[in-house]
């Protein structure tokens, strides 16, 4: 082994050595969008490449609440355990934002009369990371828990459009406009 | 409740020109309050001759789009003698904000407390057939001159205030209007109103108590009779004088509502939170030179919050809110109910923006709200394991305070079984005052005798801080012991 060779090596040792778990939300910028009244939300993907066991357990929002609230999916009792690490568990976890199964990181209340324009801040989620695999049926927390509560970090934007007419009020307006000529039309024909 | 106050003179030193120094250049950072609800209603804010030049004029047109005159167009200001209109003030105020574009709101004609009413309003007193017609002469007078006289620069009316005493059988205030008139000094004034104002000139009536259910459901009933004789009325003025404790947001959902349901706008008149508790005639914070807490300007600022979020929330049931003053430099409340320092306003006395400036316009800015929690440590056997939550505040500011005002577990996953919470000391457990970029921690102890390794338990821990203006719930699911 050269000198280059060991300095890779070492390199990728020390890589590898401070791995630590990946979190990304979905969508991947942490924009969403919606209306007034909408409730919006987000998935998310987790990767923990760690020889520990990692398991998502809450989240919160950072940013004004002045026009929505945050709710949130992963600290309520009805959350499913999600579990990332070594086999037989998966390294990566993914949940997409599926409101009415309150499954993914939370949801975004907008306001029904939230003023257009964007609404920022982070959202925070809570993991705990265990040196057993929680899913094994040997497994005790009281001496495999590496980390009580941590924390990943997530910028997320909340752009809040303005109310557009819906499809059927558009078509109500262009039944009313055709009305209109039609009537005036007719008017100049009977005048002429 | 139209109460005025005067600016000390002393302010006009050399503390002035320091802020004349100082303010506008800060100022032009922040956000206008103004632009800030502008989708939602105008904003104002009450105003004297002393709001018109320097510094007070610079922050005003800035931050606000609409104005009330606090004291100069009352009876007493603009025609303290029969036929002769005083009006240079209130002219000069009106010119002010014609040249800022802004808004005019007018208050008060008629004041049902008497207050700000010159003596001849009421002719001899009684109710005499008499000195009724004279005071319904003095009425009309009184309402034709000064709306004509500002005419359609003014859009708005309050033509008759604190009118309601939820005491009274009749649900109204028994003034010397009233003694004379009777109910209908108020039909008196509206119609009055609405035959000589402009036409599409708003007229409402105004009130203080409205946050209370019992005026509420009181003002409710004199705007049905009203309604009912066919007595013109656009709206109701809510005044809104809140104090740090009371009342709660959702007596200002109430209150409009209720006048919305009955087909009526709604603007509030003279909003402002003293920094005192509802009933307190006595605290004075100001007292041997001192000032007022910086918890409780935090704890004013997250109030501030809550209510502006519920005013945002009522969007086409208010079609204005009015600020009572400026900046804490000049309040009705350093005399009412007594001699004190108080600062109910957005600005404080050097004109900068206080925590209440940052509730309306972006709450992120308020003292504490990056206070965070998370559970620091899980240690100890199963008997005894002790679960260790610290918070963090991230900032801005110091979250005052901080408590955590219970700890539940419920049971998610395995064989059922009951753990035993032991806080570290009666709920609330008190972390006090935590600054920015600090934490504070609290241990508890909890026996988790008979529940198996794969139990699975969600937290869920509720805390408040910024004297308890400040709340939320700490949740986490999944937790192992």
């Amino acid at each position: 082994m050269n000198y280059i060779q060991f300095a890779l090596l070492i390199c990728v040792s020390s890589v590898l050595a401070s791995a630590s778990p990946i979190f990304s939300l979905t969508p991947s910028n942490g924009v969403v969008s919606g209306t007034d009244g909408a409730v919006v939300g987000w998935g998310f993907t987790v990767t923990n490449d760690t020889s520990d066991w990692l398991v998502l357990t809450g989240s919160s929002f950072t940013g004004s609440t002045l026009n929505g609230s945050y709710v949130d999916y992963l600290g309520q009792p009805t959350a499913p355990l999600y579990i990332a690490g070594p086999a037989p568990e998966n390294t990566t976890v993914s949940q997409s934002w599926d409101q009415a199964a309150k499954l993914g990181v939370g949801e975004f209340d907008i306001s029904p009369v939230a003023s257009p324009g964007p609404i920022d801040g982070d959202i925070l989620v809570h993991y705990s990371l265990f040196s057993q695999d929680p899913n094994d049926p040997n497994f005790q927390p009281d001496t495999s828990t590496v980390v009580a509560d941590a924390t990943f970090s997530a910028p997320v934007q909340i752009d809040v459009g303005a109310n557009v007419p819906e499809p059927r009020v558009i078509g109500l307006l262009l039944a009313a406009a055709a009305l209109i000529v039609w009537r005036q039309r007719k008017l100049r024909r009977f005048m002429a | 409740m139209a109460m005025h106050s005067k600016r000390t003179s002393c302010v006009l030193g050399n503390l002035s020109i320091l802020a004349l120094l100082i303010s506008p250049i800060r100022a032009q950072n922040l956000t206008p309050i103004d632009q800030s609800l502008s989708y939602y209603f105008p904003v104002g804010a009450a105003i004297d001759s002393n709001d018109l030049t320097g510094p007070h004029a610079a922050l005003l047109t800035q931050q606000f789009n609409s104005v009330t005159s606090r004291s100069d167009m009352l009876w007493s200001a603009i025609e303290p003698s029969k036929g002769t209109l005083t009006s240079s003030t209130a002219d000069a105020e009106v010119a002010f904000a014609q040249a800022n574009n802004m808004l005019i709101r007018g208050q008060t004609l008629v004041e049902a407390n008497g207050a700000n009413t010159p003596s001849y309003a009421f002719g001899d007193g009684t109710n005499s057939p008499a000195n009724q017609a004279a005071v319904i002469a003095n009425i009309q007078e009184h309402v034709q001159q000064v709306v004509q006289h500002f005419g359609n620069r003014v859009y708005a009316w309050d033509v008759v205030s604190d009118l309601i005493d939820p005491n009274q059988p009749d649900c109204l205030y028994h003034g010397p209007f009233y003694q004379v008139l009777g109910k209908t000094y108020i039909d008196v004034a509206l119609q009055s109103a609405r035959l000589y104002a402009p036409a599409g000139t708003k007229l409402y009536l105004n009130d203080n108590r409205t946050i209370t259910p019992n005026a509420l459901a009181c003002m409710v009933t004199v705007v049905q009779d009203l309604q009912n004789r066919g007595v013109p009325l656009d709206g109701v003025g809510h005044e809104m004088h809140m104090n740090i404790n009371f009342p709660s947001p959702a007596a200002i959902t109430n209150a409009v509502t209720a006048i919305a349901n009955l087909g009526l706008d709604n603007q509030v008149t003279e909003f402002d939170e003293s920094v005192y508790k509802a009933g307190d005639n006595t605290t004075n914070y100001g007292a041997n030179g001192g000032s007022v807490p910086a918890s409780v300007l935090a704890q004013q600022g997250y109030m501030y919050e809550q209510y502006f979020k519920a005013l945002r929330l009522l969007k086409g049931k208010i079609s204005a809110v009015t600020i009572w003053g400026i900046a804490d430099d000049d309040t009705w409340l350093d005399s009412f109910p007594i001699n004190r320092l108080d600062a109910p306003l957005p600005f404080d006395t050097n004109l900068q923006p206080k925590p209440a400036y940052w509730g309306i316009v972006d709450p992120t800015q308020l003292p504490g709200w990056g206070l965070a929690f998370n559970i620091s440590s899980k240690t100890g056997a199963q008997n005894a394991r002790v679960w260790t939550i610290q918070a963090g505040n991230a900032g801005p500011g110091t979250a005052y305070a901080t408590r955590i005002n219970g700890f539940t577990l419920t049971q998610v996953a395995g064989a059922a079984c009951t753990p035993v919470v032991t806080p570290p000391g009666s709920y609330p457990v008190v972390l006090g005052d935590i600054a920015s970029g600090s934490s504070a921690n609290a241990a508890f102890t909890i026996d988790f005798s008979g529940c198996p390794s794969l139990a699975r338990f969600a937290l869920s821990m509720p805390w408040s801080a910024a004297n308890g203006a400040d709340t939320g719930t700490f949740q986490l699911g999944n937790q192992y012991r």
